[in-house]
Parts: C-alpha cells; structure tokens; sequence
C-alpha cells in the first residue's frame, strides 16, 4: 500500500521533472514547435495522473482539498521518510 | 539567433517507464515524447554543438543546446536531466571534476 | 506568485543518522553556494533583465532553487533525527543544538549564519548573468566535494541530482547570456541623443558622412544579428568630427 503510493508518486515527480526541463529549455529556445508539443502531452499526461493521486491519496496542492476534515493538514508531508 | 528548429529525423517512439495506465492515457493523447534506443548519437553533441558565429572580445559564450533525444521520464528523473546531451554525471569529466 | 506541491522535486529517504554529515551538507542550505542564496539571488535579479528571455529563466531557475532548497533542508532533517543530544554533540553539532535543537537554520558548515553578502545584484544584465553562470559552477563543486565525504548511497543519491542540476542550470544561463548580449550589440556604438543641426552641419563639411543616426536604432527588433551597425560608417562619423566642432556643441 506504501509502496504504491510511492510508486504512484514517483511517476508524477517524473512527469513534472520533465515538464520542469522543457519548460527551462523552451525559455530559451521559444521557437522550438518539437518540443513546445511534448511539453503540452507531458503536462495533459501529467494532470491525469495527478487526478489519481489525489483521489486515491490527498492533495498535492491547497487549492485542490475538496473533503471533510480540511485534508491539505494531513501527514505525510515531504521530508517525513 | 535562439538556436536551430530542425529535428534530428531518426527518432522512434518507444514505450516508457510509467505505469500501465499512464501508458494508455499516453497512447490516446499520442505520441508525448521522443526518445532514442541508443542515445550516444545525442551525447556526441556534448563535444561538438552548434558552432559559436560573430563572437566578439570580452564576451563570454556558450553555445546553443539543440533539441535531440529525449530520456524516459522515470531515467531523466534518476540522471537529473532528460537531455542525453546534458548528462554529465559526476567523474565522466576528468578534467570538468577536479578532485585535489 | 508561488504555488507550493506537497511533493519534493526528488525523492529523499535516508535511513541512517549521520549527524557529522548533516553538519557539512547544511552548508548547501545557507552557506554562501547553497540554495538560499542561489534562489534569492536569481529571484532579485529577474527585475532588471532586458529581455524576456532573461526574464523567464532567472524565474524558473530561481523558482526550481526554492525546491532543491526544501530538497536539502530535507536531507539535514532526515539525517539528524532521532539523533540524542550527546551524540550530536560529540560529531560537532553542540553549538548548533544549543541554539536550534532540531530546528534547519541557515548556516555554512561552520555555524556562520547565512547572509545577503552572499549573493550580488548588480542591475547591469551582464554582470549579472555572469555571475549567475559562476553560481551555478561553485554549487556544482561544493556538491562534488559533499559526495566525497560520504559513502552513503541514500543521501549520494539526491546530491547526485542537485548536482547535475547546476550543470543544467548552467547552460540555461549561458544561453540566456547569448540572447542578452546579441539584444545588447543591436544597440549603435554611441548612445548619444542624436543632434540634428549638427548632422547637418556635417553633411555641409564632408557630404560622403551623412549618417542619420536613427538608422541604426532598432530596438524593437530583437530577431537577427547586429546587422544594422557597420562599425566604418561609425568611425568615419568619429574621424570627421575636429575637437573643436566637438567642443562648440
């Protein structure tokens, strides 16, 4: 259960690094149509992911608790191991 | 002047590293990234990028990445960057690393 | 504005204490190479930068710092947890405990607190590119030097990825310098306001140098190289002016 969290959690770190990288190489390269589509599937795949970890486990943002008690309060918060 | 638009042409989609779902949500938004079964061809462009045109005294340059392969996310999260070319991990350099 | 993920940018999960360690990696949270100081520095200085370009990279790069600082301050807490006093005392971190107890301050590896000295903003795009370029380079070294120090593959692991950050990092600055100083060589040699009787004035000595200087100000075009000066018309514009003409104006 831990552990598919995790895994969970690792794919849309992945997918976010990823959206990190394009979004500092398009700064510099603006022109670059290639790269501009990947960066728009990476974040359109990334969202999807995201909805299911926070269905499953909590929010990743405060703007997307939407349950009873106030749920963002919750552990584990990130430098918890 | 902001580096070149052309793609290398021989580039293949191949499956990534994401779960099972993200795979399928992947094929049905299309092809998301590109990626490489050997990636030496991009980091050949470690040592040999885009040559620097009009450089003048006193200026610093460094020259213009281009866009070639890409990692699977789940590596380039790993390698802590999803640029092959980019991929200089810690001792490939000797001379880059300077340990005394 | 910022947004916060209840995520780190790259897992961290450290199972042994190692508080000696911890003493020495804080320094990549507020030492002078570290984090804070690259985040703040490149956050201060995306307001005076010419271009867009400039603009947007020392945004998300200072922006991706803030999280290598969470990163960081992660790795200190996880490696002196649960550690008792004593022992903490006895790997060095006495006087960091008597202040701090568990607490992540932001200090370099010898205990000095951190502070903005650290970090220069100079509102000359160059300089401070430059100096963003040679930031970038003194976190890599300073990683290098903290996976030295250590066997441990738990905390090797996320220094590894902060490493090759400030390589990446890197090369965003340098290229944002390219674009910065190609802006910057659009502009004329002289910055002077143009004088119109005295061009015309010019034109009367010598009607070969008639160079209206408005021209060669192009600084809505920020596509293509300095192709709008020619460095001869410019001399010759020098070349024909006695210093007294020059003097009498």
């Amino acid at each position: 259960m831990h552990d598919a969290r995790e895994k969970m959690l690792r794919e849309i770190q992945a997918l976010e690094f990823m959206e990190i990288e394009l979004n500092l190489y398009l700064n510099t390269h603006p022109y670059d149509q290639q790269a501009l589509m990947i960066f728009m599937n990476t974040a359109q795949q990334q969202k999807m992911l995201r909805d299911n970890y926070e269905r499953m486990y909590g929010p990743l943002t405060a703007s997307s608790s939407n349950s009873f008690p106030w749920p963002w309060i919750e552990s584990p918060w990130p430098w918890e191991a | 002047m902001f580096g070149n638009n052309m793609m290398p042409e021989a580039y293949a989609n191949i499956p990534s590293d994401v779960s099972a779902e993200g795979k399928s949500k992947g094929k049905a938004a299309g092809a998301y990234k590109i990626s490489c079964s050997d990636f030496d061809m991009c980091k050949l462009q470690y040592y040999d990028p885009q040559p620097i045109v009009g450089a003048r005294l006193a200026h610093a340059y460094v020259p213009f990445q281009c866009l070639c392969c890409l990692y699977p996310p789940l590596l380039g999260l790993k390698q802590g960057t999803i640029f092959p070319e980019l991929d200089r991990p810690y001792g490939a350099d000797p001379a880059y690393s300077y340990d005394g | 504005m910022w947004v916060y993920e209840k995520k780190l940018q790259y897992p961290v999960k450290i199972k042994n204490c190692n508080p000696r360690l911890a003493k020495y990696i804080i320094t990549q949270y507020g030492g002078p190479d570290g984090e804070l100081a690259a985040s703040l520095r490149y956050l201060s200085q995306r307001y005076s930068m010419p271009t867009e370009v400039a603009k947007a990279t020392l945004n998300d790069i200072g922006t991706e710092e803030l999280a290598h600082l969470e990163i960081v301050g992660t790795i200190v807490y996880q490696l002196t947890k649960d550690v008792p006093p004593h022992i903490l005392e006895k790997e060095g971190l006495g006087g960091y405990f008597a202040d701090h107890d568990r607490g992540i301050y932001p200090v370099n590896g010898d205990g000095v607190p951190f502070t903005a000295a650290y970090i220069g903003v100079k509102g000359d795009p160059i300089a401070d590119l430059v100096e963003d370029l040679a930031a970038e380079q003194k976190a890599r070294a300073t990683y290098e030097g903290l996976i030295n120090m250590t066997d441990d593959p738990d905390v090797i692991d996320p220094l590894r990825f902060l490493r090759e950050r400030e390589v990446v990092h890197f090369q965003r600055f340098g290229e944002a310098l390219r674009i910065v100083q190609e802006k910057l060589n659009e502009r004329p040699f002289y910055m002077k306001k143009p004088d119109y009787a005295k061009e015309k004035h010019m034109a009367n000595v010598n009607p070969a140098a008639n160079i209206s200087p408005t021209s060669n100000v192009s600084p809505s075009s920020n596509v293509g190289p300095a192709a709008n000066v020619s460095p001869a018309a410019n001399i010759s514009l020098f070349a024909n002016v006695s210093p007294a003409a020059e003097k009498k104006k």
